[in-house]
């Protein structure tokens, strides 16, 4: 019993003693420079479902896939085009063929051994696989093969000119390099959320729902990157995450443009507004009975007032959008007609249709943003005479609709659409005929836009390109299909000693070039 | 000896010819509760004379403004009036609770008064599956069996319903258990009495008053039930004015605008104070063990 009394005196004196010091290091604290953090704790949009470069799901995965793989090249952080694991290139004439020699000494993480053209090939014919066939399997549609010359240099030969080859498939995830050792072992279920690559982190673990950890790769053959660990946290709710960057438990964050003026007024904070290639807009169905006849859809487009959506969903914050292509793209479409709301107009229409009484459901994911674009909506087109019920949906049930022809139920709908880069052909690839009953919910189905679509891809020229993107968004206009809504911006939100950057087109953080200050 | 009778309150005498709600408003806090739950009721029945708008009229230049003249709460982020949704919303809040608890009540009751009068083996099957609703947790099979059924309004009432009945079976049962060995329901039987007519005319009318009590004071817990199915999107339908609704769509806009939350959660607050309130007090007035005097 003594020996215990004196036990627990010495223990609590050693205690007192360990305390003191440390409280005496943290007088002298405030003097020194803090230390760069060595963590970044930054939210995902939502949780990953499939890593693997040929089927990524969205810009999560892009996020993650890039942080640890690279490719033969990339965008740096001032949005230009650079070689990456290409020491060397040199491209053919006819831009058909591409010479290539790989770096030297550049390690698979996890002991996956060295980088060599043969996981080059692998990566990029694994596309040309038709059964399953991948889901980004058109960005290297054109791709013959890929030749191998030796351990380090080889040959991309196309069968034809491919001009998104240098804006979204190279230097973007699915030119993405994968190693073919670990594929191969790894299995296609394995693949979708395990991942391992050259770059400056390692996919360390995912615990579904919490968190993704990335580690440093010390073995990396380039400059080493700026922290020990990145916490990526899945977090649907912008409202959550926006009180975990208050709380201190997020350092970096996408955030609703609503909130945007809150955070700029907190000098805690750093605030990027940037404009992005995403577009979202009101579909119409042309295949719905009720939706056929284009004088009801004219009814409808002259219904909707887009500057309250605008108002109401985004505080002015967000640009209006008049046709598929945002500006800043190549093919943007300057002086696309803007159509204001006119209800006398709109029920002039309605009665050229002989309808005196419409009935639609609007769908729509049930967000705070669609959710009042939908109720605005159905308040504007009370007014022309059309009730409108709403349909708001969980997340999975709405994009179940871009399968297995599921769209030919819809009639009205509110969706936005991601493209990842400033391509136009990743804003026009959804609405070809052959994607009627995937992406195409509008089901408008026009040859010869499907003819201009494969035309801007394949010509190289881009004044060309732009005319011929143009031309699509008048056949587009034309049909009345839909009412092009906005390019949301996107807001990221930087705490005090951090540095982010975001890869051109505004959807995804480049977590390599992130810093501690 | 000469005896001065002490002078009535006029209100005392009307209290007198209003028997139990007369006993209910004489105390002070359910007076204070039963003053809510009547404003409420009010506005349940007289909301389009009520509320100086359409609760989906929108005036989108004005949105999230702060009360002012024109807008007594201020408005939402669509410019909609919160006073006029919060008094539409209480159509909603009782539309649902009133029909949620009577099904509640009747199924419960109905299941109660079998298991608790046959015994055996339709007991144990009627009390396993009590027992297996009451196992999950009520708001996750809600939302379960919204998932199932989509989410609207009937369905709410319906999940509700189903999700309270196990309480009122389980009350009902007890007290079946115990009256049915009773001398005069026996009498009844040897005199061949139906089981039907012993369940109706004798056993019901002693056992539901427990069950009427649970039911007063369940109503704010399923308004506030039905509020928060609103605001994770499995209640009604928007434009419909639930207060989960406006609660939920003003969690959205929290940093613009405080009010609609502040409002609604009010709202919310003041309807389950009102109806504990009222309810305890009535639970004092019929509940003998509590008043020793009366029940019913």
């Amino acid at each position: 019993m003594k020996r215990k009394f004196w036990l627990l005196i010495s223990l609590f004196l050693v205690a007192s003693m360990i305390m003191s010091a440390c409280g005496g290091l943290a007088s002298v604290a405030p003097t020194a420079t803090p230390a760069p953090p060595k963590i970044l704790k930054a939210r995902l949009s939502k949780d990953i479902s499939n890593l693997d470069t040929a089927n990524v799901t969205g810009k999560e995965e892009d996020t993650v896939d890039r942080a640890v793989m690279e490719g033969l090249f990339r965008y740096d952080i001032t949005g230009k085009l650079v070689p990456q694991l290409a020491e060397t290139y040199k491209v053919s004439d006819d831009g058909l063929t591409i010479d290539f020699t790989l770096r030297k000494g550049v390690k698979w993480q996890k002991g996956y051994g060295e980088l060599t053209t043969d996981d080059v090939k692998f990566s990029f014919e694994r596309f040309l696989v038709t059964d399953p066939k991948p889901a980004y399997a058109d960005d290297w549609a054109s791709l013959d093969h890929v030749e191998i010359v030796d351990q380090y240099t080889g040959k991309l030969i196309f069968k034809k000119p491919q001009a998104t080859l240098w804006t979204v498939v190279l230097p973007m995830t699915s030119g993405l390099i994968v190693s073919k050792k670990f594929y191969t072992e790894a299995g296609p279920d394995k693949i979708k959320t395990e991942i391992v690559g050259t770059g400056p982190y390692i996919f360390d673990s995912w615990t579904p729902k919490q968190q993704i950890v990335l580690k440093r790769n010390p073995d990396y053959w380039g400059i080493q990157p700026s922290f020990d660990e990145i916490d990526l946290i899945p977090m649907d709710d912008d409202k959550a995450a926006e009180v975990a960057l208050q709380a201190g438990e997020l350092d970096f964050s996408s955030i609703s443009l609503t909130s945007v003026d809150k955070f700029q007024a907190d000098n805690k904070f750093k605030v990027d507004l940037i404009p992005s290639t995403a577009y979202s807009w009101i579909g119409m169905n042309v295949e719905s009975p009720k939706l056929q006849d284009v004088n009801v859809r004219q009814a409808i487009r002259y219904s909707i007032d887009v500057p309250s959506i605008l108002k109401a969903a985004y505080n002015n914050k967000a640009p209006r959008a008049n046709a598929l292509i945002p500006e800043g793209t190549l093919g943007y479409w300057k002086d696309a007609p803007v159509y204001d709301r006119d209800v006398a107009k709109a029920k002039d229409y309605l009665s050229k249709a002989g309808v005196t009484s419409l009935e639609l459901t609007m769908t729509y994911e049930n967000t705070d943003e669609y959710s009042t674009w939908a109720q605005i909506v159905q308040q504007n087109l009370a007014e022309t005479g059309i009730k409108v019920t709403l349909n708001p949906l969980d997340s999975s049930s709405f994009w179940a609709y871009g399968a297995d022809g599921k769209d030919k139920e819809l009639e009205l709908f509110a969706v936005g659409y991601s493209s990842v880069g400033p391509e136009p052909a990743w804003s026009t690839m959804w609405f070809t005929c052959d994607q009627v009953d995937l992406w195409n919910w509008m089901r408008w189905c026009n040859k010869d836009f499907d003819a201009l679509h494969v035309k801007g891809i394949e010509t190289i020229d881009s004044g060309v390109r732009e005319q011929i993107y143009i031309q699509m968004q008048k056949l587009w206009d034309e049909s009345v299909n839909s009412i092009m809504v906005t390019n949301v911006p996107q807001v990221y939100v930087t705490k005090q000693g951090f540095k982010s950057v975001i890869y051109p087109g505004g959807l995804s953080p480049m977590l390599r070039e992130f810093k501690g200050e | 000896m000469q005896y001065i009778e002490k002078p009535v309150h006029p209100f005392n005498r009307i209290l007198d010819h209003v028997p139990i709600l007369g006993d209910v408003i004489r105390q002070p806090l359910g007076a204070i509760g039963f003053i809510i739950v009547l404003a409420f009721i009010i506005c349940v029945i007289f909301a389009p004379l009520i509320a100086p708008y359409d609760y989906s009229r929108q005036d989108i230049p004005n949105r999230l403004a702060g009360p002012s003249a024109q807008y007594w709460l201020g408005t939402d982020h669509i410019g909609r009036d919160i006073f006029s949704r919060l008094v539409y919303g209480s159509r909603i809040a009782f539309g649902t609770a009133l029909p949620s608890v009577a099904i509640a009540l009747t199924i419960g009751t109905l299941l109660g008064l079998i298991a608790g009068y046959l015994g055996n083996k339709v007991d144990n099957i009627i009390v396993v599956l009590m027992d297996s609703l009451q196992a999950f947790p009520s708001i996750m099979l809600s939302l379960a069996i919204l998932a199932l059924l989509g989410p609207s309004l009937v369905n709410v009432i319906i999940v509700i319903g189903l999700t309270w009945m196990p309480n009122y079976a389980r009350v009902i049962r007890a007290q079946t258990l115990s009256i049915r060995e009773k001398t005069y329901i026996e009498s009844e039987r040897s005199i061949g009495a139906t089981d039907g007519s012993i369940l109706l005319s004798h056993i019901l009318p002693n056992v539901i008053a427990p069950a009427l009590l649970l039911a007063a004071m369940d109503l704010p817990w399923v308004i506030t039930f039905e509020a928060g199915l609103s605001f994770l999107g499995m209640g009604v339908r928007p434009p419909t004015p639930s207060w989960g609704v406006i609660l939920s769509d003003g969690y959205a806009h929290i940093f613009e605008s405080q009010w609609p939350i502040i409002w609604s959660g009010v709202t919310l607050a003041l309807t389950t104070l009102g109806f504990t309130l009222f309810g305890e007090a009535l639970r004092d007035v019929l509940d003998p063990r509590v008043s020793g005097t009366r029940g019913l």
